[in-house]
């Protein structure tokens, strides 16, 4: 199991206390489990990636002290979308304030079929956000927010917290979450002595003597409740000889706490503050304390309870649910609103000698849980939501491939190419007009067996819809319900053709189906301004994976896919409105797949040539490392086009050709990635330069004033297609009433005259931002880069000339 | 149940329980949907200044150039400007967060800035912006308070903020 965890807080803290030492302590431990693979990662907000951190090192430092903290890092880099399916994301950090927002990273790790594991150490923000800095309230409600919508198991130190969550779901309106809770343990060895290796402040060890002390450990903030104990020293607790010594750092919103502190009449004689005590004053403060007071009026956990009880020391704590469940009657309660309840607390163990030997003999039975026992039910916590997952069976042997066709010239093309290259198909279920059939029988002689499953049959008296996209997955989800079809099987079109060898395990890799991707859905821009069937197609799909909370990846790859029938069966089913949609058959399949069943699929990219067929089209969003298949397109075999004098038939030197092909569109495909490369070094450069990214945009001002907004210099390659972005203020459409708007771009020399054609294109008033396609010169130059922007229904137009290096 | 409602009702929970505890949240549900859906470390000028509120606007500017909730100290300066028109004082908030430390070290990446110098609507705004030092850290500010005026003069010059 693959396990990232993103320990970019504990990295940048310096002093490890409270969240930091369960981060500390569970990680030392987990990375001793050798069964899993860890990865842990600090995020850099510059490069917006992780880092990785060497677990080695990691050991050295939090364990053995060897070492310097920023040694931890490698230069390894890892994208989110690098974090592979099946994957678990655990954050164990407090990472609310993290600058990697979970809003912003979930849903990018859901798209890839991660799971996503949260330690809440609590909900306080939420249910009382009165104690929190305002930071941490603002940034905690979007870290929560993420997590009820995305997490796949919330782990908590309380089933207090579980209530505390149950109660927000409900009140939310939401599915409750898988929780499970998990004792956190002390800072201890696990033999129950303190690690102890520095010495103790003597100025404490002063303060401590004499008389008796309440101990208050942990950090100065309004939800601990400190105000209470001072109350309580003032009201008699100081007069019969009790002091309180606070230990901690100082935290937020407690600046007139703090003056009250160190003004008190009692400072210094009765009332004492240590900050940030090393380990061993801790250590000698507990033990030497008559009791640990824990007045908080809400927490996640109480670990300075469990402290206090490894070292034999008695406890007064706030009376609330969370601390019974932690403390049991190992603690002694009062209300946390009421001083007179503290004293009278106090004083019942003060004035009874032998209840406090009672209560301190107790404590000798605490059996506390050791860090090792918690890691150990942390890691078994973690793994669990990839225990019961599904997988494909071992044993699964696919031999049947399933194509929709009405064209038979084309699929009879493509079957001699899957039948010398797919010899685990055995079998091919056509769904195909009625009238197609018996040409097909007639002109097909090789060894597949071929079965039909006709429009007729699988209408049965359906009207089949007109628009190409809805017609295709009306007639996919019925064919799909007839048992001629296997469980599992190769969907493909008449024009997906094996460019070699296959076997299954092209298709079905370490127990999980492959799910080829080519783009993601919200950054299909398609046939821009001319959108086609396909694309609205995409938007339609986009538009309902997003609403029903699926990954939103694009699986028209143009290439075969393996399918599993019954999950594509439980979608429709569960969507019974998706058969008449008009949504993209291939993508609703595999995100509903990889979002129910992350386990099965593997997310990786598309292995399809010839997709897109030109590289004016659009823009690659993803390389593909291999070509196994060509989408064919019988213009690219046109002279003057990629495949210009090759066969597009099957023939005695096929594979010879299609290495030739592999061989040619890898070149087109490299040219576009080189432009690519340069305008990403261009956009870099700029920035360093001018701390802004270069962009284009069409504004208003308030004068109602158009004008086009630039950088001050342009960079491409030569004779390469480089995308521009280019946003549209929305107040032209919706306040000056634009509707007709076309850009015009050219090129010129630095005499004006005209170096390209000009390329003209229609906005599409919808989708205000988009890519500028921009094809450069053809040869290397300085130049003017022009950019006309026509309001043709308020005949008005604005013109930029941007300097231009074409190198 | 849409994603946006979630964050939404969550706000809505908050707001009441800081009520109840007779407080008020110092966020708004808008900057906190507005947060939810910021790309770490982008932020698009364009869209940003469709905002016209002055109020909104510069809380929303702290959120998306600095990744931040803006801080009193900060919202105190910049109130006193919100008397200025829209585009003036947007402009002021822009460059002003942009000249700032907190703004270069956090490396955002800025697009569409409809107020560069050599943009539209750009233009100085020398003596409208509020010091860059807002955006420093307090110990830094501290030490600005505690400098001689005629320093702080030239504090403000070196930090571009004032004509020399």
């Amino acid at each position: 199991m693959k396990i990232y965890v993103d320990l970019t807080n504990l990295m940048l803290t310096d002093f490890v206390t409270g969240i930091q030492r369960v981060v500390r302590e569970v990680m030392v431990r987990l990375l001793s489990h050798e069964e899993h693979e860890y990865f842990l990662l600090y995020y850099s907000y510059k490069n917006d990636a992780f880092y990785r951190l060497s677990n080695e090192r990691f050991i050295e430092y939090f364990v053995n002290g060897i070492g310097e903290k920023g040694a931890i890092m490698t230069g390894e880099t890892i994208n989110y979308t690098d974090i592979p399916s099946g994957a678990i994301f655990f954050d164990i950090d407090s990472v609310w304030n993290s600058k990697l927002k979970r809003s912003y990273l979930f849903p990018i790790l859901k798209q890839n079929g991660v799971k996503i594991v949260t330690q809440v150490y609590d909900i306080i923000p939420i249910t009382h956000p009165q104690f929190c800095h305002e930071t941490t309230t603002a940034n905690f409600m979007i870290y929560v927010g993420a997590n009820l919508r995305y997490a796949d198991l919330l782990i908590t130190s309380a089933e207090t917290t579980i209530k505390a969550i149950d109660d927000l779901t409900d009140r939310i309106g939401m599915e409750r979450k898988n929780c499970t809770v998990v004792t956190l343990s002390s800072d201890f060895a696990n033999n129950g002595e303190p690690e102890v290796k520095d010495s103790v402040d003597p100025e404490v060890e002063k303060i401590a003597s004499g008389s008796k002390y309440l101990l208050m450990l942990g950090t100065i903030e309004p939800r601990k409740n400190h105000s209470l104990v001072i109350d309580a020293l003032e009201s008699g607790l100081a007069e019969s000889g009790m002091k309180a010594i606070f230990a901690g750092r100082i935290g937020w919103n407690v600046k007139a706490l703090e003056k009250r502190i160190k003004t008190h009449p009692l400072y210094n004689k009765s009332l004492f503050f240590v900050e940030k005590p090393s380990d061993a004053t801790v250590d000698y403060l507990y033990k030497n304390a008559f009791a640990v007071a824990f007045p908080t009026f809400n927490e996640g956990f109480g670990l300075p309870m469990i402290e206090a009880f490894m070292r034999g020391t008695p406890v007064v704590a706030s009376d609330i649910p969370v601390l019974h469940e932690v403390a049991g009657d190992f603690a002694d309660y009062f209300d946390p609103n009421d001083k007179e309840d503290l004293i009278r607390c106090v004083k019942g163990l003060m004035n009874d000698p032998a209840k406090y030997a009672a209560k301190k003999a107790h404590l000798k039975d605490y059996v506390p849980y050791t860090w090792d026992e918690s890691a150990e039910d942390m890691l078994n916590a973690v793994i669990s939501v990839s225990k019961d997952a599904k997988k494909v069976p071992a044993d699964l042997k696919v031999k049947q491939i399933v194509c929709l066709t009405a064209r038979n010239d084309d699929i009879l093309a493509t079957m001699p190419f899957i039948e010398e290259f797919m010899p685990f198909i055995t079998e091919m279920v056509l769904c195909t007009p009625d009238a197609n059939v018996d040409e097909i029988k007639a002109r097909y002689k090789g060894r597949i067996e071929l079965k039909f499953l006709t429009d007729s049959q699988i209408l049965n008296g359906k009207e089949l819809p007109e628009d190409h996209a809805t017609r295709n997955y009306f007639l996919r989800c019925l064919a799909l319900r007839n048992p001629i079809i296997d469980d599992v099987f190769i969907m493909t079109d008449d024009d997906y053709r094996p460019l070699r060898t296959l076997t299954q395990d092209d298709f079905i890799t370490d127990g999980t189906y492959k799910a080829y991707y080519c783009y993601d859905l919200y950054k299909w821009r398609g046939t821009y301004g001319r959108p086609t069937s396909f694309d609205i197609s995409m938007r339609r799909t986009r538009a309902f994976l997003k609403e029903c909370g699926y990954p939103t990846m694009m699986y028209s790859s143009h290439q075969m896919q393996i399918i599993d029938k019954r999950i594509f069966n439980e979608m429709t089913t569960k969507y019974p409105g998706l058969i008449t949609s008009g949504c993209c058959e291939w993508s609703t399949y595999f995100n509903y797949g990889v979002g129910t069943y992350p386990d099965m699929f593997t997310v990786t990219p598309y292995v399809s040539m010839g997709w897109p067929g030109v590289r004016s089209d659009w823009d690659v969003y993803v390389q593909p490392k291999e070509f196994l298949f060509e989408n064919h397109y019988d213009f690219l075999y046109k002279p003057n086009q990629v495949f210009a004098g090759l066969r597009e038939d099957f023939h005695e030197n096929v594979l010879e050709e299609n290495q030739q092909k592999i061989m040619r569109f890898t070149a087109e495909l490299q040219k576009q990635m080189e432009s690519r490369q340069v305008y990403k070094a261009y956009c870099e450069s700029y920035w360093i330069h001018y701390r802004e990214m270069p962009s284009f945009a069409l504004v208003s001002g308030n004068e109602k004033n158009v004008a086009i907004c630039a950088p001050l210099y342009f960079q491409a390659r030569h004779d390469g297609w480089t995308r521009l972005p280019f946003s549209i203020d929305k107040k032209i459409i919706d306040v000056l009433g634009v509707k007709d708007i076309y850009i015009v771009h050219w090129f010129t020399d630095e005499e004006g005259n005209s170096i390209t054609d000009n390329a003209r294109m229609k906005i599409d008033v919808n989708d205000l931002d988009f890519l500028l396609p921009v094809k450069s010169p053809e040869l290397p130059e300085r130049c003017i880069f022009n950019i006309r922007v026509l309001l043709e229904d308020k005949n008005k137009a604005v013109e930029v000339n941007v300097k231009a290096d074409i190198i | 149940m849409k994603e946006s409602q979630i964050y939404s009702a969550i706000y809505d929970i908050v707001e009441e329980n800081m009520e109840k505890s007779g407080k008020k949240l110092h966020t708004t549900k808008e900057l906190t949907l507005c947060a939810v859906s910021a790309k770490p470390g982008t932020v698009d000028i364009m869209k940003l200044s469709r905002e016209r509120n002055n109020d909104t606007f510069v809380k929303k500017a702290y959120i998306f150039m600095l990744n931040r909730q803006i801080d009193k100290q900060a919202l105190k300066i910049w109130r006193t400007h919100y008397d200025l028109p829209t585009e003036e004082f947007q402009r002021a908030v822009i460059i002003g967060i942009r000249g700032s430390e907190e703004f270069y070290t956090n490396q955002v990446k800025m697009y569409n800035n409809i107020y560069s110098e050599h943009n539209a609507f750009g233009g100085n705004v020398a003596g409208i912006a509020p010091p860059a030092g807002i955006t420093v850290p307090e110990r830094m500010m501290k030490l600005y308070r505690k400098m001689p005026s005629f320093m702080k003069s030239a504090a403000k010059t070196i930090m571009g903020v004032k004509k020399s």
